[in-house]
């Protein structure tokens, strides 16, 4: 297990956000959440990175207790590709990446000739020099989700989480940047958390779904277990069909006529 | 890298040749040559005041403390004000704005009206660092609202904070009929008059700030990317803010203390490096030091020495500083749209 999330519970204001989850994530998977609205996928994310730490309950990375190490040592083990982000100042890209180093470079030191080497390495590997590199402000969405996900690859981290990290992208780059966190799971026994709201998304990439309403998990498990009418039908609150090719594998779920979906309401 | 190195020579070889030429100017003029000739040998201590009694005293006891002192300020206010960008992840934030200048000049008032000697030679430093960190403190837990700190929040209680410091203020001219003279100019900034312990107080505490802070130009830079990115990078952003933030704040606080306020250095000269440089920090500590030593000299000799009439300096970076804060306002609106 390289992460476990024990009887985690967080609220705000006497509002429960989460309410006592217990999950574990294996190496080399590829996990999805999906959840509506509010469920509380994204404070579960920043919990398990050190984001928030006014939660009950306790988050073991690699059996470490993430309370008794720094947030420096946590950065080690966690990356976090973010939803979106504001930046008002201009930096280039490469500078953006070489933050990413920042976790394993020794305190009053500087970054070292290693980690340029790195930051230089994945710049040609996500094509970057094709795109306007005098300042980041001056991307637009995708492309700043595109230098966030480089970001987490030169953080270097075993785990990494995807917080809605492809809802700025394009079709191509949605794909071609999952499929390449899918390899990284592969080839370099990564764990990736990623929260969805595409759900055929989660479906093509993800091997295991984990299902949050309401601040609690209605279902977690291999896709095929857990994918049905009915488990969807609780987290969302409306009718999906199902469509599975000759193999008995799911390829895609679309939403029932649009009548029914108020009926059941 | 070597291209910064570069810069950074260059800009520094403009300093000194400035520093030099400054001391030879003035209403009694020395000749240039002169002027290197004194300096250098007083720099190897073979001190010619024994030749030239009078262009000796003109140079080392009235010119190069005045030139000195507005090169510390402006270096000073320089870095302060990167350091509150860096740190607000504002680019229009500056000392002044958060009403940390506003709380300075209340203190050191206080000490200049009631003539209180509690420390000696630097109450009037002690008393308007004070306030300054107070009216940062006030700031900060003002715009302090539901765990989090946002841009506008800071903004409003710095307006806030500095409004409440300056009523205090005027509350203070207006018992001090006679007094008044003495707040008020030392108000509107000024250099004249500078002895080597004004230039040695600033001195002394921007190099030991500008020695941490190249520390934590790495954190500065991550800090940009807002708390939740920098938290994922390992840096604790409130120790790190609240840090920064009282190092700033003693570096203006210092400055105000020994010449008054001197408004917008603190925003021109990071935004003008960051156009010129980019953004990384671990540059802009060094180029927003020397070009604001670079322009605060320069535009206290141009007052000096070019105009008729000694206007306070602070009003000389108001009325040049108010329009180009205009333009930045205007261009950040327009990449928000």
């Amino acid at each position: 297990m390289i992460l476990e999330a024990k009887n985690i519970s967080y609220s705000i204001n006497t509002k429960a956000i989460l309410k006592d989850v217990n999950l574990s994530f294996k190496e080399k998977t590829f996990y999805g959440i999906l959840g509506p609205n509010g469920a509380g996928k994204s404070t579960f994310a920043d919990i398990i990175c050190g984001i928030k730490n006014d939660y009950s309950g306790n988050v073991l990375i690699k059996g470490k207790n993430i309370k008794s190490i720094s947030l420096k040592e946590i950065a080690r083990y966690v990356s976090l590709v973010p939803q979106n982000f504001y930046l008002d100042f201009p930096f280039s890209i490469k500078e953006i990446l070489l933050m990413g180093r920042h976790p394993h470079k020794k305190t009053f030191k500087t970054y070292s000739e290693k980690d340029y080497e790195m930051v230089d390495i994945v710049y040609d590997m996500f094509d970057f020099k094709l795109l306007n590199n005098n300042s980041v402000m001056d991307l637009s969405g995708g492309e700043k989700q595109r230098v966030f996900f480089a970001k987490s690859i030169v953080q270097d981290t075993p785990l990494v989480l995807l917080d809605e990290s492809t809802s700025n992208l394009d079709i191509y780059y949605t794909h071609k940047l999952l499929k390449f966190m899918k390899k990284q799971v592969i080839e370099k026994n990564k764990t990736v958390i990623g929260i969805f709201h595409d759900i055929n998304c989660a479906l093509n990439y993800c091997d295991e779904l984990i299902f949050l309403k309401e601040g609690e998990i209605i279902a977690n498990g291999i896709l095929d277990e857990v994918v049905n009418e009915r488990t969807l039908f609780n987290l969302y609150n409306m009718d999906f069909e199902i469509f599975k090719n000759n193999e008995n594998k799911i390829i895609s779920i679309l939403p029932k006529e649009e009548e029914k979906r108020y009926e059941k309401v | 890298m070597k291209n910064s190195k570069l810069w950074y020579v260059i800009l520094l070889v403009i300093l000194f040749t400035s520093i030099v030429y400054y001391a030879s100017r003035g209403f009694i003029e020395i000749p240039f040559k002169t002027t290197i000739n004194m300096i250098i040998s007083e720099m190897f201590g073979e001190s010619l005041k024994s030749e030239n009694m009078k262009f000796w005293y003109v140079i080392f006891e009235v010119r190069i403390p005045r030139v000195l002192t507005s090169v510390a300020a402006g270096a000073s206010l320089g870095l302060a004000g990167l350091i509150f960008q860096a740190v607000l992840l504002n680019p229009l934030a500056d000392p002044y704005i958060l009403g940390v200048s506003s709380g300075a000049s209340f203190g050191a008032s206080l000490a200049l009206i009631f003539n209180l000697q509690l420390f000696g030679m630097a109450t009037t430093s002690i008393f308007s660092f004070i306030f300054a960190v107070l009216s940062l403190i006030l700031t900060l837990s003002i715009s302090y609202m539901n765990k989090s700190i946002t841009k506008t929040s800071l903004i409003l209680s710095g307006i806030i904070v500095s409004s409440f410091f300056s009523a205090g203020l005027s509350f203070m001219k207006y018992l001090a009929s006679e007094e008044v003279g003495i707040i008020v100019f030392w108000l509107m900034g000024s250099f004249s008059a500078k002895s080597w312990n004004d230039f040695l107080l600033i001195i002394s505490v921007f190099i030991p700030v500008f020695i941490i802070v190249y520390f934590f130009t790495d954190k500065m830079n991550i800090l940009s990317l807002g708390d939740r990115n920098a938290k994922n990078l390992g840096i604790n952003t409130n120790l790190t803010r609240v840090f920064l933030l009282m190092l700033a704040s003693l570096l203006s606080a210092i400055v105000v203390s020994r010449s008054g306020i001197i408004g917008f250095v603190g925003l021109i000269i990071p935004h003008l490096c960051r156009f010129i440089w980019g953004s990384d920090n671990k540059k802009l500590i060094f180029y927003s030091s020397i070009l604001g030593a670079i322009l605060l000299s320069f535009a206290d000799n141009f007052i000096r020495i070019f105009l008729p009439v000694e206007i306070p300096i602070g009003i000389l970076t108001s009325l040049t500083g108010a329009p180009f804060f205009i333009l930045v306002m205007r261009k950040k609106f327009r990449r928000i749209k």
